[in-house]
């Protein structure tokens, strides 16, 4: 017997499974995965161009007398290592697959700007580390995530957040004694 | 005499190593890394690594035993942890526990969760004590034998764990070579080691020291993981079972067990030794080991106690072979052992061939953790954790949140700069970006950690005799030809058109993605 119910927070579908639910193991083997054949281009060529930047960057390091190796060996060994790894992965791309690689799940629309403001969010809190009172600004930046994550209830927003700042300051200015 | 003995005993590593561990305060420590370590295992998406990566910036300013009580307890605990979202909620908790989820979902659908989490309890520490045998009687002659590494040895050795790391990325051996040399090259930043000329440090002062790894680690682990949780579109999540039955096994199931627990045991005993391969591995290759020679096989994949124990007890029982040759050898059994030896060179620990040498009753300590962590956490796990299966219903935001603002501060709080604030969170960018691309995020911590010691054995090999030094070593040779078999055979049977043993494996069992991979 299977229901649906939406709990506090919105995105989250929750599936209520009762214990006499027949399970048939297979049905948890199939990979519902989508390919995507021409996404490694990405990774090869990022690491293609680390390879030169590394090869670029040698370019002004000691080379070291006879055969006694300089600052430059290892780091352009390393760079020409990325760009032959890089041009075998772009290869492989054109090949045919005979084992299907691995796809993450899907990115979210809502996710992107999620994360955008997150990172924006977190950035601010690290600028007003010194400037204004320590367990205020946590306080405050916790309660903002949770906002964000879309969690609502004085249990999400204050509770949640007060509990938080509590440890931290216990454990990192009154426990650790690290000057935050 | 026996006075004369007694004083000895009293006075020795060993007895100096227990007591260190004994010591009330380092007690506390453990207990702290027991409900750690539950915690983590049981909340889908928190990883060993990424708890362990974060609790290193805790950890830090305690003494090394103390240090090393709350890592390897939370490790050990989460072993029984991550159990319980695999057997209630069909999710792996971390990815040891993989195989779990074979047997004790069908076994919790059944009615009979309460006799899966005692069983699966009873196999992870029977796995975990032969482990922990493992660590007392391999560690010292593997160390002494190290001991005659020259730097041609160890250069091949580095290598060869590098590989072994990358040859275990299933189906990613480029991406992981990749990854690899990008943790090499991330340890070029800094001083050159032979002749301290500054590389790739763009006149920022800080990086005069190097890429700071801490930072590094909680960026890769940590941050990446959060964001991209962050990012993607929510999946549905099943509700943990909440009907739990019998929760002891009769004499004559118990009886039946024996077998698959020595199985487990004896094949996890023997993976941990290969660095790099971990315990989801060992659990999927154990409980298939196990079907095979089983009377029972049909059971296997349908709720078998035979199938979950043997999985459970062999992805338990690598810890003790991870943590052996992480501490002779210098090289990291697994992502959760690189993460480790990043916190013990910051406390002035440097695991090698010397480490048991100069540090004698460490070994006595490290398998006294070992012991009283798994002995904690069984109790604790039969203690039938009911309220434990309510905790998993705990949305994700508290999670996030949670593991955002400790990452921060607790990666300030190492050297009380705000400059490794920045690396953690350009290092979680780069972490999002690998997990996108399907890029092992283990191969490029152990380049960082590993590189500088690559690199300066190198150099010292050719300035002292040339490329002849490698290769006329036979140590060397016999390492480097196991590091290249590692990973030209998976791409040469792939191109044969073979399946590889876990391919055979996944293929013949109902495979379950942990929601963190790290």
């Amino acid at each position: 017997m299977r229901r649906t119910r939406t709990t506090l927070d919105a995105d989250v579908e929750v599936t209520e499974t009762r214990a006499d639910d027949a399970v048939d193991p297979q049905q948890e083997t199939a990979p519902a995965v989508p390919t995507r054949p021409y996404w490694d281009f990405v990774p090869a060529g990022l690491s293609i161009a680390l390879g030169v930047a590394a090869l670029s960057f040698s370019e002004g390091l000691s080379e070291g007398i006879g055969a006694v190796p300089g600052a430059r060996f290892w780091p352009s060994i390393l760079g020409w290592c990325l760009i032959g790894l890089g041009a075998a992965l772009a290869v492989t791309v054109l090949l045919p697959r005979r084992v299907q690689p691995e796809v993450p799940e899907a990115i979210n629309g809502n996710g992107v700007l999620r994360l955008a403001l997150t990172t924006v969010l977190l950035l601010g809190y690290l600028s007003l580390w010194g400037v204004l009172p320590f367990w205020m600004i946590t306080l405050a930046t916790s309660i903002a995530l949770m906002a964000l994550f879309g969690m609502r209830g004085w249990k999400a927003l204050l509770l949640f957040p007060a509990i938080v700042v509590t440890i931290i300051q216990l454990l990192f200015i009154v426990a650790l004694r690290i000057p935050l | 005499m026996n006075t004369l003995l007694a004083t000895a005993f009293v006075a020795s590593p060993t007895m100096e190593g227990i007591s260190a561990v004994l010591d009330p305060g380092t007690l506390v420590y453990l207990l702290v890394g027991v409900i750690v370590g539950l915690l983590v295992g049981a909340f889908p998406g928190v990883s060993s690594t990424m708890a362990i990566a974060l609790a290193s910036g805790f950890t830090f300013t305690l003494e090394p035993v103390q240090g090393l009580a709350v890592l390897i307890t939370i490790y050990v605990s989460a072993q029984f942890g991550d159990r319980l979202p695999a057997i209630l909620m069909n999710t792996p908790g971390t990815p040891a526990s993989i195989s779990t989820t074979f047997d004790g979902y069908p076994l919790a659908l059944k009615g009979k969760a309460g006799l899966a989490m005692t069983s699966t309890a009873l196999g992870s520490a029977i796995g975990l004590f032969c482990g922990i045998i493992i660590l007392v009687v391999a560690a010292v002659p593997l160390a002494r034998f190290s001991q005659q590494f020259g730097p041609p040895e160890m250069f091949a050795l580095v290598l060869f764990g590098l590989t072994m790391m990358v040859g275990v990325s299933q189906g990613r051996i480029i991406k992981g070579l990749i990854a690899g040399i990008f943790g090499l090259l991330l340890a070029v930043v800094g001083r050159d080691p032979m002749s301290g000329e500054q590389r790739f440090v763009f006149d920022v002062l800080e990086l005069n020291a190097g890429v700071p790894f801490i930072p590094v680690i909680i960026g890769l682990f940590g941050v990446a993981e959060v964001f991209n949780q962050i990012l993607i579109r929510t999946k549905k999540s099943t509700p943990p079972v909440t009907e739990f039955g019998t929760w002891w096994p009769s004499r004559a199931l118990a009886k039946r067990l024996v077998r698959p627990v020595a199985i487990g045991s004896a094949t996890g005993s023997v993976i941990g030794l290969v660095p790099a391969v971990g315990g989801d591995i060992a659990g999927v290759i154990g409980w298939e080991n196990s079907r095979k020679t089983s009377k029972r096989k049909d059971e296997y994949g349908k709720g078998s106690v035979e199938g979950l124990v043997a999985g459970d007890t062999s992805s338990a029982a690598t810890l003790g072979g991870s943590l052996t040759t992480t501490m002779a050898l210098g090289v990291p059994g697994d992502s959760v052992m690189a993460v480790m030896i990043g916190s013990m060179m910051i406390w002035g620990l440097q695991p090698g061939p010397m480490m048991f040498a100069n540090e004698p009753s460490l070994l006595a300590s490290l398998a006294t953790i070992m012991v009283l962590a798994t002995v904690v956490a069984l109790i604790a796990s039969l203690l039938r954790l009911r309220g434990m299966a309510k905790l998993m219903l705990l949305p994700k935001p508290y999670i996030w949140t949670i593991i955002l603002i400790f990452c921060m501060i607790g990666t300030y709080s190492v050297n009380n700069s705000v400059f490794d604030v920045a690396v953690m969170f350009v290092f979680g960018f780069v972490g999002l970006f690998m997990v996108r691309f399907g890029i092992p995020a283990g191969p490029a911590v152990l380049g960082l950690i590993l590189g500088p010691l690559a690199e300066a054995n190198l150099r010292r090999a050719l300035i002292s005799g040339g490329l002849e030094t490698i290769y006329t070593s036979p140590i060397a040779i016999v390492l480097i030809l196991i590091a290249g078999t590692t990973v030209v055979a998976p791409i040469i049977r792939r191109s044969l058109g073979k399946r590889s043993a876990l391919t055979q494996v996944s293929g013949a069992t109902p495979t379950k993605q942990p929601s963190s991979t790290v």
